[in-house]
Parts: structure tokens; C-alpha cells; sequence
């Protein structure tokens, strides 16, 4: 049950600390189980006995007291017509203490004074009771006064040795201690088994935390009963479910960036190639090659960027938020991409409201109206329209950004902010297109907590909806 | 090495237990210390003396009984026991006679009755009793004798069916010259068997003269008479002289004979009384002699 850990040190099991503490526990239980009935047993004994003793006491004396004064044998007549078997030593002393009647006179004790502290006490006119428990026996003394025309003139002495009542008390000392260590055994089974059950779950556990710690994803732990052990295994098996679904998608990440990065830099390595092995190339070719390496390059440039920039989110460095007006950052944008609306002979619409006020990174929020403004004109039709709308109702900002162009098919919807994720690669790539923006203004969005939904539009084209709790109204962030 | 320690400590906290048990079975004194009866305070279950018996040591140079006197007057007290005299009474002094001791009380001594009296009178034999030399107290008051002769065998301190309770029993003994008897005192636990016994059984082992041998077959006391009966091994070993062997009888006779029960003894060997010991006729049954107890000391 003890082992030792890493550094070497002892490290106690579960199952010994139940063990221990119920063992304790059990232990506090059963020597209260065993004593407090024997106590209340014996404390009702002595109860009865006081009782008894000191009123058969005050009995004896009274018949005494009747006497003037005594002597041996006028307290003999008296005591002959009084029930003393019950008793093992009756005495009777006179004012001085000295004994003029003994139930056990072999001991020679008539004349003699019986100088005993309830004789003592008797005399002086108290009465007097004492009663032992020695385990075996109860040992009992009792005095009374002898009182005649209120003057003390003697004492009543009275002694019993009781054997059957402490028979008796420890006979169910004996039957209390046999239950007692009956339950106990039982129950430190029961202990036993419950913790051995429960560690093992736990041993199960941990043994398939170490491994998937290894790396095997696949594994999952079957849970067994309905308690928190088992809530326990299953959030395990989310976990895990969940450790490889992002091991997937990080593999499928490196993968595609791999595969991305490569494209251009196969392209310019193959232009160089070309351009390094040619003798006589002429300059015409050759400035063509070095605009298209520079193209390539500025490609790559832009991808390590928006890469980068993908990197910070997951990483969730927190960018410093601000009350941002969105519709001042629209307009700078919508002016930004005035250039390119134009050589396309697109119209830019846009209905923004005052007032809408979030709060979020100005640079965020920037980049999430660019990307969506461009890809809108990217992907629409030569003379299309791009609907730019702002509003703010019920504590929500709402940003809508819709095009007429080729439109987003049903089936990739759920897909396109996903990185790398292209619908049309050949298309894309003409347009410079690397699969990333629409994640990075998923992401951007998301860490400043909006939404963002992809639909087509009933006519033609897609719209974005983006969607930020007012500033002033939002719920309290997270902060990573 | 720790068990050994506690052993070792064992061992020696039972020899302590034994000796102490030995010098309280010897009555007088323990390493110099004596014995003072108190009036007791705290009851318990062990047993229900009203007078408890203290050891104190007399200071340097003090006698014993100026040591008693001293401690019975002591208003000093503790948990469970007091001074026994009420206020105003006081034990004057104390001297010892010809194996009497002279206890002289204050006036307001002669008020007292009663219980009360008796607790007094009663502390003061059985402190003075325990004394070796000392067979009964004289208790005087403004220079009358008022109770002569008491012996600690006129009270019961406790219960005996109750539980142990000591009694003082005086021995007989030859003195260290084998000329005379001196009286010594030896405290028995009265549940180990009759006094006549608890005396006979003490006697055999202070009894250089009697073989070791020697056992105690049967003691019975009835009527009076106290038939005492020892073993063959009585006889292996003669008396050096006349005088020892008169010794010897005395010393069972008187010591018997001075038990309250018993007025005759007859001693017997292997269930038959003896005819001769030594040189020595004796005629039974014998009573108290006392004329070979010397009360100097001896």
C-alpha cells in the first residue's frame, strides 16, 4: 500500500487512508459500543443499590430508635424480628462506635469499636453510602443513624457483596465485545473490498492516462457503475476524444502549411533553376522569371504572415481591446479597397449605423472587415455589387458583408474557416488566395467575442454575418 | 538497549515494591520513619478505614516520639487525611514506660465524647502501638489516668470482609542476648488468615532457635483456647539450653495469649501436644506467663 514515487518519497495509497480512518473510526465506535452500556449498566446498579441499602438502613434504625439506649441484648430482640439475609454483614454500634451486634461474630468483633468512616459518619449524622465495582462483584456499604428522642445513640451498619449483578454485567460486556468484534471484522472486510474496488478504477485511470501520454489516442477506458469515478472515466474519454481530434487537425495543419509553403517555393526554385542554367536567355524572359520569383515570393511573404498570425491566436496572446467605433474602421476599409472595387466594376453599398460601439483590438477588428471586403471582392463577378451593412439592436452589433459573386456551395459551408480550406483552389490561387483569411477572421473574431456565420444568399453570392456584443453590455471575458 | 533499560527499571521498581512491603510488615518503622495515624477525608473503593496510617520521618535528632507528638498535633494536611484532635485539643506528650506508653493529653481533651473521643483515643494507640516497645497506652488528662491498658486490638479499623485491613499484632521474641523476650510490633493484612495465624507464621520465621524447617500445620482458636500445630521438623534441632527452650514456649504462649480471643494454648507436633522441649517439661494448656518479656529494649 506504501510506494515510493519519482524523488523517493513515500506516497500513501488511497486505499490505506480509507483503511486507516475507517479502521479508527470503527475502532472509536466499538469501544464506545463496549463501555457505555457496561458504565450505564453499573451506574444504574449503584442507583439501586443506594436505594436499597439506605432505606433498609433507615428501617433498621428506626426499629432501633424505639430502644432508649442500646445494648447487645436489646439490639439482638430487635434485629431478630428484622430481614438481614440479605445482607453479608449487619452491625450495630452504640454512640461510641463500639459493636454491639455482628452478623459475623467469629470475627470477634463484639466490644470492639468498628472504626469504620461509615460508622464514623453515621455517627455524626449523616447517612452513609458507598458502593465498588471491581469487575467481578459490587461491594456495598451503607450506615444509618440510630436516632431516639433526637439524640444519636447508635449505628446501622450494612454490607453487601454482590456477585450475580456483576455476573451479569459482564456477561453482556462479553456478548457486547463478541458482537463488537464480529461487526468490526465485517465491516473491515467491506472497508477492504469498497477501497480495493475504488482504487482499481482509479489504478485504471491512471494507467490509461499514461497511455495516452504516450501518444496512443485511440485508447479509451470503459466506464463501469454510475458514480463519480465513472463521470471521472468519461470525462476522460472526452478528453482524450478531443486530444485527437487536435492531434488530427495539427497534423493535417502541418501538413497542409508544408504543402503550401513548398508550392511557391518550388515555383521560384524552378524560375531561379531556369534562369541560372539558360546561357543565353534573353532579358525580356528573364525579368518575366524574376516577376513571377517575386510574385511567388511575395506570396509566401503573405502566407508566413497570415501563418503567423494564425500562431498568436491559437497561442492566445491578448491583444489590447478598446471601445472601437466599426463603423469609422468600414469606412477606412471600404475606402482601402476602393482601388481594387474599382478595377473590377464593383459597387461597394454600405448602410452603417452610428453608434456601434464594441469592444475589441482596433487591429482586429480592421483585419476582420478587410479580409471579408476583399474576399468579397476577390470572389465576385466582374460589375457584381458588395453589400456592406452595420447595425446595432438588443445589446449586438451586427456586421453583414454580402456578395454577388460565384457563391459558396451547400456542402462546403461548414468548412471554408478551416484552415487551408479552398473551395475552388484553382480560382483562389489566381486571386492569391492561401486558404487562411477566413480562418484568421474566424479566429480574430472569436477572441473578441463574436460570431461569425457563413450563407448563401437566396439570389446569388455569400454573406458573412458578424455578430459582437455591444461595448458596455458584453459578459465578462476569460482572461488566458 | 532500550528494552534492556526498562527491564532493568522493571526489576527495580518491583524490589522497590517488595522492600517497601517488607518494612511495612515489620509495624515499627521504616528507614527510620513512623507511623501516624490520621483521620481520613477521601473515601475510595479499597477500603473504609476512618483512621489512615501516614509514614513520617523524625527531623535530625528528634526521637520517634517526639516525632508523634509533633505530627499528631500538625495541623498540616493533604487530599486525603487531617489532623484527627479538633481545634483546640493537642497532644502534650508522650513517654514510654515498661512497654506503656504515656500519652498526655490537653485540658479540653476531657470534653470530648462521644465518636469523637473514641477517633482520638484510637489514633493515638494505634500510632503509639505500632511502636515496637509499646503493648498498650495510658491516655492522662490534667494529670489523671482517664483510659488505661488500650491495645489496637479493641478496634477494628475496617471491614476485613470489605477488603485487607491491617492489624497490629505484638510478637514475643528473644531479645539478641537469649536472656529475655522483647516485644516487637508486625502488621498483617487481616484477609490472609486469623491473627493467631498471621502471629504463629511470623513467629517461625523470627525464631532463630526453631529449625527452618519447621511449618505451620494448623492454628484454631475456639473458646478461648488456641490449639497451635507444627510440623516434625520442630524437633531436628535441641535447645542449647534449658532457659532457650523456655524461650521458645514463652514466646509462642504470650504472643498468643496476648491475641484478645485467645486465653489458653496448646501446642502440638504432628497433631500431638509436645510433653518435653529439650530439658523443658511443660503441661498444657498454658497461658500468659510475661515473666520473660524485658520492656527496656532489650
Amino acid at each position: 500500500m506504501l510506494k515510493k514515487d519519482q524523488n523517493g518519497k513515500i506516497r500513501y495509497s488511497v486505499q490505506l487512508t480509507f483503511f486507516i480512518i475507517y479502521f479508527l473510526f470503527i475502532a472509536l465506535m466499538t469501544g464506545l459500543l463496549n463501555t457505555y452500556p457496561t458504565i450505564s449498566s453499573r451506574d444504574a446498579v449503584f442507583s439501586t443499590k443506594q436505594s436499597m441499602m439506605l432505606s433498609q438502613a433507615t428501617v433498621m434504625a428506626s426499629s432501633l430508635s424505639a430502644l432508649e439506649s442500646l445494648s447487645g441484648e436489646n439490639v439482638t430482640q430487635v434485629m431478630e424480628l428484622v430481614d438481614i439475609n440479605s445482607f453479608d454483614r449487619v452491625i450495630v454500634t452504640d454512640a461510641n462506635a463500639m459493636t454491639l451486634y455482628d452478623t459475623t461474630q467469629t470475627s470477634g468483633s463484639l466490644g470492639r469499636y468498628a472504626l469504620f468512616s461509615e460508622i464514623v459518619g453515621a455517627l455524626r449524622g449523616q447517612v452513609q453510602f458507598f458502593c465498588s465495582y471491581d469487575g467481578s462483584s459490587f461491594r456495598s456499604r451503607a450506615a444509618s443513624p440510630v436516632v431516639s428522642a433526637g439524640e444519636i445513640i447508635g449505628c446501622v451498619y450494612l454490607y453487601e457483596y454482590d456477585g450475580i449483578q456483576a455476573a451479569y454485567i459482564m456477561d453482556i460486556q462479553a456478548r457486547l465485545r463478541s458482537i463488537s468484534i464480529i461487526a468490526a471484522l465485517l465491516a473491515l472486510l467491506a472497508v477492504y473490498v469498497f477501497t480495493k474496488a475504488l482504487t482499481g478504477r482509479i489504478t485504471d485511470l491512471v494507467r490509461a492516462m499514461r497511455i495516452v501520454r504516450e501518444g496512443n489516442y485511440d485508447y479509451r477506458i470503459s466506464p463501469r457503475g454510475r458514480d463519480e469515478v465513472t463521470e471521472l472515466a468519461q470525462e476522460f474519454n472526452d478528453m482524450t476524444q478531443r486530444l485527437q481530434s487536435t492531434e488530427e487537425l495539427r497534423r493535417r495543419f502541418v501538413s497542409d502549411a508544408s504543402h503550401e509553403l513548398r508550392t511557391p517555393l518550388a515555383s521560384i526554385r524552378l524560375l531561379s533553376d531556369s534562369i541560372a542554367q539558360s546561357e543565353n536567355m534573353d532579358e525580356g524572359t528573364m525579368r518575366e522569371f524574376v516577376g513571377d520569383i517575386g510574385t511567388e515570393a511575395e506570396r509566401l511573404q503573405r502566407m508566413t504572415e497570415k501563418l503567423m498570425r494564425l500562431t498568436r491566436m491559437d497561442s492566445s496572446v491578448q491583444t489590447q481591446r478598446e471601445r472601437v467605433d466599426i463603423k469609422r474602421v468600414a469606412e477606412k476599409t471600404v475606402h482601402m479597397l476602393t482601388p481594387l472595387a474599382q478595377a473590377r466594376n464593383i459597387t461597394i453599398f454600405s448602410e452603417l449605423d452610428e453608434g456601434c460601439i464594441v469592444t475589441a483590438s482596433q487591429d482586429d477588428v480592421h483585419q476582420i472587415i478587410f479580409n471579408l471586403a476583399e474576399n468579397a471582392l476577390k470572389y465576385n463577378s466582374f460589375g457584381g455589387n458588395v453589400f456592406l451593412r452595420l447595425h446595432a439592436a438588443e445589446g449586438t452589433v451586427k456586421l453583414t458583408v454580402e456578395d454577388t459573386g460565384i457563391g459558396i456551395p451547400e456542402e462546403d459551408l461548414p468548412h471554408i474557416f478551416s484552415r487551408f480550406y479552398r473551395v475552388d483552389k484553382a480560382r483562389s490561387s489566381d486571386v492569391g488566395g492561401s486558404g487562411l483569411g477566413l480562418a484568421i477572421v474566424k479566429g480574430a473574431v472569436e477572441q473578441n467575442g463574436g460570431t461569425i456565420a457563413a450563407q448563401r444568399r437566396e439570389t446569388v453570392g455569400t454573406r458573412f454575418v458578424v455578430s459582437f456584443p455591444a461595448a458596455g453590455e458584453e459578459a465578462e471575458y476569460d482572461e488566458a | 538497549m532500550r528494552l534492556k533499560r526498562l527491564v532493568t527499571l522493571y526489576a527495580a521498581a518491583v524490589l522497590l515494591a517488595l522492600l517497601s512491603g517488607c518494612l511495612l510488615r515489620s509495624g515499627a518503622s521504616d528507614g527510620g520513619g513512623v507511623y501516624v495515624y490520621r483521620l481520613r477525608t477521601l473515601h475510595s473503593g479499597d477500603d473504609n478505614r476512618a483512621l489512615y496510617a501516614q509514614l513520617v520521618l523524625p527531623s535530625e535528632g528528634e526521637s520517634a516520639e517526639d516525632c508523634l507528638v509533633r505530627c499528631l498535633n500538625s495541623e498540616q494536611g493533604s487530599e486525603t487525611v487531617e489532623r484527627v484532635f479538633p481545634e483546640d485539643i493537642k497532644l502534650l506528650s508522650c513517654r514510654i514506660e515498661n512497654g506503656r506508653a504515656q500519652a498526655d493529653m490537653s485540658p479540653e481533651y476531657n470534653r470530648l465524647n462521644g465518636v469523637e473521643r473514641v477517633l482520638c483515643d484510637y489514633a493515638l494507640v494505634y500510632t503509639f502501638y505500632r511502636l515496637d516497645e509499646v503493648t498498650a497506652v495510658d491516655i492522662n488528662c490534667e494529670g489523671k489516668t482517664v483510659q488505661t491498658g488500650l491495645r489496637a486490638d479493641f478496634a477494628e479499623l475496617a471491614d476485613a470482609q470489605y477488603g485487607p485491613c491491617e492489624r497490629i499484632i505484638k510478637l514475643f521474641v528473644p531479645d539478641g542476648r537469649g536472656e529475655n523476650l522483647v516485644s516487637r510490633s508486625f502488621v498483617s493484612a487481616q484477609s490472609t488468615g486469623s491473627a493467631a495465624e498471621a502471629a504463629a507464621r511470623q513467629l517461625l520465621l523470627s525464631l532463630d532457635e526453631v529449625p527452618d524447617a519447621t511449618s505451620l500445620v494448623s492454628v484454631s482458636v475456639s473458646d478461648g483456647l488456641c490449639v497451635l500445630n507444627l510440623s516434625e521438623e520442630f524437633y531436628t534441632t535441641e535447645p542449647e539450653s534449658i532457659h532457650t527452650s523456655r524461650l521458645v514456649i514463652s514466646s509462642f504462649v504470650d504472643t498468643l495469649c496476648f491475641l484478645p480471643e485467645v486465653e489458653r494454648v496448646v501446642i502440638q507436633v504432628g497433631g500431638r501436644p509436645i510433653n518435653s522441649y529439650g530439658s523443658c517439661i511443660t503441661s498444657w494448656p498454658m497461658e500468659f506467663d510475661g515473666s520473660l518479656i524485658s520492656y527496656d529494649g532489650g
